[in-house]
């Protein structure tokens, strides 16, 4: 499969930090999990103020925005076709969640609330950054082939951790927020007990043929270059492991022991077993041999102007991680002679981390500068700052990110969700999405009784539902026109 | 001497590009300078926050 469609999904942390003197000063907040579901509930209710389109849980961009586990608000992306729309599209998000944070602030005298994204706060709590791939069946079932990448792809892209670590409570720097929270290979589940690939059946399926592989061991992103080679190295070895040119050639002893070392250790050796020998790699060896054979596959099929930009950014960035020199085991960035800081986020903090510890900073301030570098407002946040200041190098123009506010890709199935989201709030109709595969608009009720949608004998009257099965598929003539005939119908112009 | 003009000017213009490329890297490192000092200032006032009591501030559920 060279078509694919692809998105992310962020669990965001919303933390109060009070301004000046309030009801809550000093107080301990007993219900934690009540308050952060309420004030996720405050964010979504905030969309129509700031012109964002929303029907139910979906917007108007064809993504998804709503309340997830542990109260954490949560965006997902529409489906896309291109890394740069990807990109755009989740920035986008974090975008949208920032300015529903500043619109509660603008009517609280006391207290700031913040939005951070990342996946970890200081007691060990993890929320997670999610990617999605539509997958071939055969992809699929060889998935193990693939961990060997999975499980050393955080050299480019981790977020970095400062932390006290558990077992011995020392203060130390990792380069995955998420590594530790990895007990085995293959899991069904999301929470508790994770597993380095999900397993969990999902509907979204190209026509039954395809499946999709739901990857919950990503950390979620800052740098735009960051969140482009999470998504690219992916797309980029997906087509080998669908060819069956990805053999078990690096067979790891044990996949989620070498992510937590990985993550301790830049330079750390991983026990593999490579044709029947076992042997120890680095993770940056066993990248650079993803890459070769990536670069074999590409000289033989051809890849796209996309596929080529990325393929030549891996290799510029691996090439630059050979060059990186960090003092172990304190951590501290030595050398960086390809300004990888500029794009990778875990550098990144740890460059910031280390101007301050020159400073005399101590561990509690570490911490919390590690906290602040996930900050989304562009006023208080550390990485926010970084990219004002023009310390990060970017992947697209800002003018693509405010456009996927509102425009879904062109090119899967989000443009029609987006479309029919958007001309029925319009024209005033409630839209229920019911999941990605599946939407269905309804007539309001005016008056009591009146066309109510439960009345066995009006309701396929008063309703529509549209199938979005076929996520490449953008267009659809008749549907429109019975979408717009169900407008005329039963729709009147929003009033605003 | 029409040639000997000829051989001077390029000359004169390359010293001219260099002078302004020293300029202009003069330049930008200034402008780091200034970046890395305003962002300095920005992280002490991080620093400065973080009092004995803030990790509660960021306490979170466990999500997925």
């Amino acid at each position: 499969m060279r078509r694919r469609i692809f998105g992310t999904e962020c669990e965001y942390a919303p933390v109060y930090l009070q301004r000046r003197p309030g009801p809550e000063d000093n107080q301990r907040v007993d219900d934690l999990l009540g308050r952060q579901k309420q004030i996720a509930a405050c964010l979504m209710t905030g969309t129509g103020n700031l012109d964002i389109p929303r029907a139910g849980e979906f917007l108007g961009n064809g993504g998804r925005l709503y309340v997830d586990r542990g109260g954490h608000p949560e965006y997902a992306t529409p489906e896309c076709t291109s890394i740069a729309a990807l990109v755009a599209h989740e920035i986008a998000g974090d975008r949208m969640v920032r300015d529903l944070a500043a619109a509660m602030n603008a009517q609280d005298d006391c207290r700031d609330l913040h939005i951070l994204k990342n996946n970890v706060d200081l007691y060990g709590h993890t929320y997670g950054g999610h990617e999605n791939y539509l997958i071939t069946a055969q992809g699929m079932a060889d998935i193990s082939r693939l961990v060997p990448f999975l499980v050393t792809r955080q050299i480019f892209t981790g977020a970095g951790k400062a932390q006290t670590f558990e077992l011995d409570g020392v203060f130390g720097f990792q380069i995955s927020q998420r590594a530790d929270f990895f007990d085995c290979t293959y899991s069904d589940r999301t929470s508790e007990v994770r597993g380095i690939i999900n397993i969990r059946k999902r509907e979204i399926t190209h026509l039954d043929q395809d499946r999709r592989l739901h990857l919950i061991i990503g950390d979620s992103n800052m740098c735009q270059y960051t969140i482009g080679l999470k998504i690219g190295t992916a797309i980029l070895m997906l087509p080998l492991l669908e060819a069956g040119e990805l053999d078990d050639d690096f067979e790891l002893h044990s996949p989620a022991d070498a992510l937590k070392a990985v993550s301790r250790n830049l330079d750390a050796k991983i026990k593999v077993q490579h044709r029947g020998r076992c042997m120890a790699l680095t993770a940056l060896e066993i990248q650079s041999a993803c890459l070769e054979k990536a670069l074999q596959f590409y000289a033989v099929h051809p890849p796209t102007p996309e596929e080529a930009q990325w393929l030549v950014i891996w290799e510029q960035i691996l090439t630059g991680l050979g060059g990186l020199k960090i003092c172990q085991p304190e951590m501290v960035l030595e050398r960086d002679p390809f300004d990888l800081k500029r794009k990778i986020d875990w550098i990144l903090k740890l460059w910031l981390l280390d101007r301050s510890r020159s400073k005399g900073a101590a561990e509690r301030q570490l911490k919390r500068l590690d906290l602040k570098y996930h900050d989304l407002d562009s006023a208080s946040g550390l990485y926010e700052h970084c990219f004002a200041l023009d310390l990060v190098d970017r992947v697209i123009p800002d003018g693509s990110i405010e456009s996927a506010r509102c425009d879904p890709p062109q090119d899967t199935r989000a443009h029609l969700r987006g479309l029919v989201v958007q001309q029925a709030l319009q024209s005033n109709l409630d839209v229920e999405v019911e999941n990605w595969e599946r939407i269905r608009i309804r007539a309001r009720v005016s008056e009591p009784g009146a066309q109510h949608s439960f009345n066995r004998f009006k309701r396929e009257v008063n309703s529509l539902g549209i199938d979005l099965k076929d996520p490449f598929q953008s267009e659809d003539p008749r549907m429109m026109e019975n979408l717009q005939q169900f407008i005329e119908r039963w729709g009147c112009p929003n009033a605003g | 001497m029409p040639d000997a003009r000829q051989i001077k000017k390029p000359k004169k213009k390359a010293a001219v590009k260099k002078e302004h490329k020293q300029d202009q890297a003069e330049t930008l490192s200034k402008e780091k300078q200034k970046k890395l000092k305003e962002l300095d200032a920005y992280i002490e006032g991080v620093l400065e926050e973080a009092g004995e009591d803030f990790l509660d501030q960021f306490k979170q559920i466990e999500g997925e």
